[in-house]
């Protein structure tokens, strides 16, 4: 049950509306039912984990909490590995022992190893990092671990952000599951608003461009030059608009439920450095990844000096890459993004002198469109079906590049070849431009605060443009599932 | 609380009959399937006595009409457009226009008779636009695809918006499909003139496909013979005929092919043109897939069907005994 299926549809306004029903002592108890219902209608047996992994979890906790000195130590570390073998053998097992057994065969030796079939559990990547940080807080001493058992599980499985975060700490999410908030028409109105937001960037802008950025990567090598430089740029666009649409339905049917999750994104595309743009772009991973990877390894290597920070840097982003997808092509994503950052580091005072001698506006155009486009550079590896499909991107994407530039402006056909119409590609370009005008226009307040401020005629017809928008211009024949749904 | 499910009621009804508005003004769509729409208008614009083809692309493109026409002296409606249309949904379309004295020869591509003869998901809402009770009831109802009816009359939409975008700021005929272009790329018959460019047989799409060694269901037949009586109350004909084929699928396919002719001849009420190894050409014939005749192959193509239907004792316009 995607957000964006029409069971969703049902199924929302059916599970408030239980939730609003229930007596406040036991609004847990039927959001707790709906989310079961919700990840059942996956793979019903599936929960059966999940639900495992909460109990060891929980009582972990409790003992965590309880113990003092080397005990306490080794029950961390017991749930550490716990959830980690969890994780690997649900995800990284085939991935690893293929690895392994491909080196092997470099060496002309022969490993085999018995492949698991088996289904990753929808979310199981999200929901790992979360019990992970559950754990750590407590031993940290940041956090009581929790007692109610039912409220913990309802933490693991809420609904609306079980299957693709964000990543909610234990100091942000459980406290707000024990108040049981009232039912209360602004945040309602709020949280709708903010889900129509959201399907308008997934149904109208992202699965748009995933039409070209489908077809351009399905068959690269039918590709080269400017069709694939537009699939690269069409990809990073649509991989935002995708993800940020699905974050906004989540953070807006919790707003309707009275809960406040965590804000994923804050406008990446105006980040001006590499290290601002991971501060913007999937902030609960990325802050995740800063708090349990990159600051204990820093630490670990703060006699290093630089080369600390930049083995940091590089071991926490692969790591980080490896949490997408048990594949080459994602390693190398997270590998590129740390190399990347990495080298902000090295030449930090470098870029601080050159940024003083420019203009400002020069300053912020430039670092922009370096941090675009070296993200999605690296976006290349992310998309790529394979490691092959991703090098032949690269080595093609200037191969005759001003023939392929004259020839797409020229020959209607060009545009036509990538999927689209020549109207439904300007569209495209269109929908793009207004999406970033409007978070460009956010840097001083959300888009609900300053549509709030403006005239009710206005605000009128901003909710008016969003549904039109959605019933005219939404894609709804590619059943295109959310990007990071597969993580 | 009221006051704002009253307001967001209003927002939902003020898109609704935005919605709605542009539904129902006039317009042409800009998808090549919207050359149904035509197509339909043209079997609505001409009188019988006819001869109406009903097809795939196969035929939409593999059929002179004017040949038939100068050969019979009957006005021909080629209402064929795509093979994913399929032919019950294709029928139920050309039934109510069919008249007293039409002749149809129904050519069915081998993929459709052996597999799914109902309409494709990019086919639906095409059927909707022109039959929307029907489309309501047979396509989304009993198949289960109500859930895409909203998103498929938004693609309608969308295509209705291309189009007048496309006319207001780029002036007539600025398409490259669908109804709008249809003019400027059919003939008065509904084929499509387009000589195909030469793609090597290794290129052709489709090529090596197997077709499933099962009978032709039931219903496909029960279909076509209900359209018979239809079209028999109406004292109109009813004809099948194969489709052109490379000489190489033909063989790597022959028993199933042979098998389906055979089941056809035994069980549909109506008669049979000639037979599937009659329209086996070279695949130099072909481009792009192995149902699209490049013009060589069309024209003897259609001299073959005109023999077929000759033999058949169809006879020019005018004459006595059409059958």
């Amino acid at each position: 049950m995607l957000f964006n299926s029409w069971k969703f549809m049902v199924f929302f306004p059916a599970a408030a509306a239980l939730y609003y029903i229930a007596p406040a002592r036991l609004r847990w108890a039927a959001l707790l039912a709906a989310s079961c219902f919700f990840y059942m209608v996956f793979n019903p047996y599936q929960i059966l984990f999940i639900l495992a992994m909460a109990a060891a979890n929980f009582g972990a906790g409790i003992l965590i909490e309880k113990a003092e000195g080397k005990p306490r130590r080794a029950y961390v570390i017991a749930a550490i590995v716990l959830d980690c073998a969890f994780l690997f053998v649900f995800k990284y097992y085939n991935f690893f022992f293929g690895s392994v057994s491909s080196v092997a065969s470099l060496f002309n030796m022969t490993l085999s190893f018995a492949a698991l079939t088996i289904i990753v559990p929808v979310g199981i990547s999200y929901i790992t990092f979360q019990l992970l940080s559950y754990c750590i807080e407590v031993y940290r001493g940041n956090r009581e671990a929790e007692r109610h058992p039912g409220i913990f599980a309802l933490s693991v499985l809420l609904f609306t952000k079980v299957l693709s975060g964000p990543i909610e700490r234990p100091g942000d999410l459980l406290p707000q599951l024990h108040a049981a908030p009232r039912a209360d028409s602004r945040e309602i109105v709020e949280g709708l608003k903010i889900m129509a937001w959201g399907f308008f960037k997934k149904v109208v802008v992202a699965d748009r461009l995933a039409i070209v950025v489908n077809q351009v990567f399905g068959n690269v090598r039918d590709y080269s030059g400017f069709s694939l430089v537009i699939a690269t740029i069409f990809f990073t666009f649509q991989l935002y608009y995708d993800f940020s649409g699905y974050t906004d339905i989540a953070l807006g049917s919790a707003r309707v439920l009275g809960y406040r999750l965590t804000q994923n994104f804050d406008r990446p595309f105006f980040a001006h450095s590499l290290t601002d743009f991971w501060r913007r772009w999937h902030v609960s991973l990325s802050a995740w990844i800063r708090d349990y990877l990159y600051t204990p390894i820093v630490l670990n290597r703060r006699y290093w000096g630089k080369a600390g920070i930049v083995f940091a840097l590089v071991v926490a982003f692969t790591l980080c890459g490896l949490w997408h997808g048990a594949s080459w092509n994602f390693v190398l994503f997270g590998f590129f993004n740390g190399v990347g950052l990495s080298l902000e580091v090295l030449v930090q005072k470098a870029r601080n002198r050159l940024n003083k001698k420019m203009p400002s506006f020069l300053e912020s155009f430039l670092n922009i469109g370096i941090t675009f486009l070296y993200f999605s550079f690296t976006l290349i590896f992310f998309r790529a079906a394979t490691t092959a499909d991703s090098w032949y991107v690269i080595t093609h994407l200037f191969s005759g590049f001003g023939q392929s530039v004259a020839a797409f402006f020229l020959d209607k056909s060009v545009v036509l070849k990538m999927g689209l119409s020549q109207f439904e590609f300007k569209l495209a370009l269109l929908l793009v431009v207004i999406v970033q005008v409007l978070e460009f226009m956010q840097r001083r307040g959300s888009l609900w605060e300053i549509i709030a401020a403006k005239p009710s005629w206005f605000r009128w017809g901003a909710y008016y443009l969003i549904l039109l928008g959605l019933a005219l211009f939404g894609v709804y024949s590619s059943k295109a599932q959310f990007i990071y749904f597969q993580f | 609380m009221k006051n704002i499910s009253l307001k967001a009621s209003s927002l939902v009804v003020a898109v609704l009959a935005t919605v709605l508005l542009i539904y129902s003004v006039p317009g042409t769509y800009e998808h090549p399937l919207a050359t149904i729409v035509n197509k339909v208008n043209l079997i609505k614009s001409t009188s019988p006595p006819r001869i109406i083809f009903v097809g795939g692309s196969e035929v939409l493109v593999g059929v002179n009409s004017e040949m038939v026409y100068r050969r019979f002296g009957r006005t021909v409606v080629n209402m064929a457009v795509y093979g994913g249309f399929g032919i019950s949904d294709m029928l139920h379309l050309v039934e109510p226009h069919v008249g007293k004295g039409d002749i149809v020869v129904i050519i069915p591509e081998y993929g459709v008779l052996n597999g799914d003869f109902n309409s494709d998901d990019v086919s639906n809402k095409w059927i909707f636009l022109l039959s929307p009770r029907y489309a309501f009831e047979k396509i989304y109802c009993s198949n289960g695809k109500l859930a895409f009816l909203a998103g498929d009359i938004s693609d309608l939409l969308q295509c209705k918006i291309e189009g007048m975008w496309g006319e207001l700021w780029m002036g007539k005929n600025p398409f490259i499909d669908g109804a709008a272009a249809y003019a400027r790329r059919s003939n008065r018959f509904g084929d499509l003139m387009k000589n195909w460019e030469y793609v090597p047989a290794e290129k052709l799409a489709g090529r090596g496909y197997l077709l499933q060694p099962d009978p032709i269901k039931p219903v496909i037949i029960r279909t076509l013979n209900d359209f018979y009586s239809a079209a028999a109350k109406g004292n109109a004909a009813v004809y099948l005929s194969f489709s052109g084929f490379p000489a190489g699928e033909y063989e790597r396919n022959r028993a199933v092919i042979e098998s389906m002719a055979d089941q056809l001849r035994k069980s549909l009420g109506f008669p049979v043109l000639g037979s599937p190894a009659d329209t086996i050409f070279p695949y130099e014939y072909f481009s792009n897939t192995i149902y699209h005749l490049r013009f060589e192959g069309r024209d003897k193509r259609t001299a073959i069907l005109i023999g077929a239907m000759e033999k058949a004792k169809i006879q020019p316009a005018g004459t006595k005994g059409v059958r």
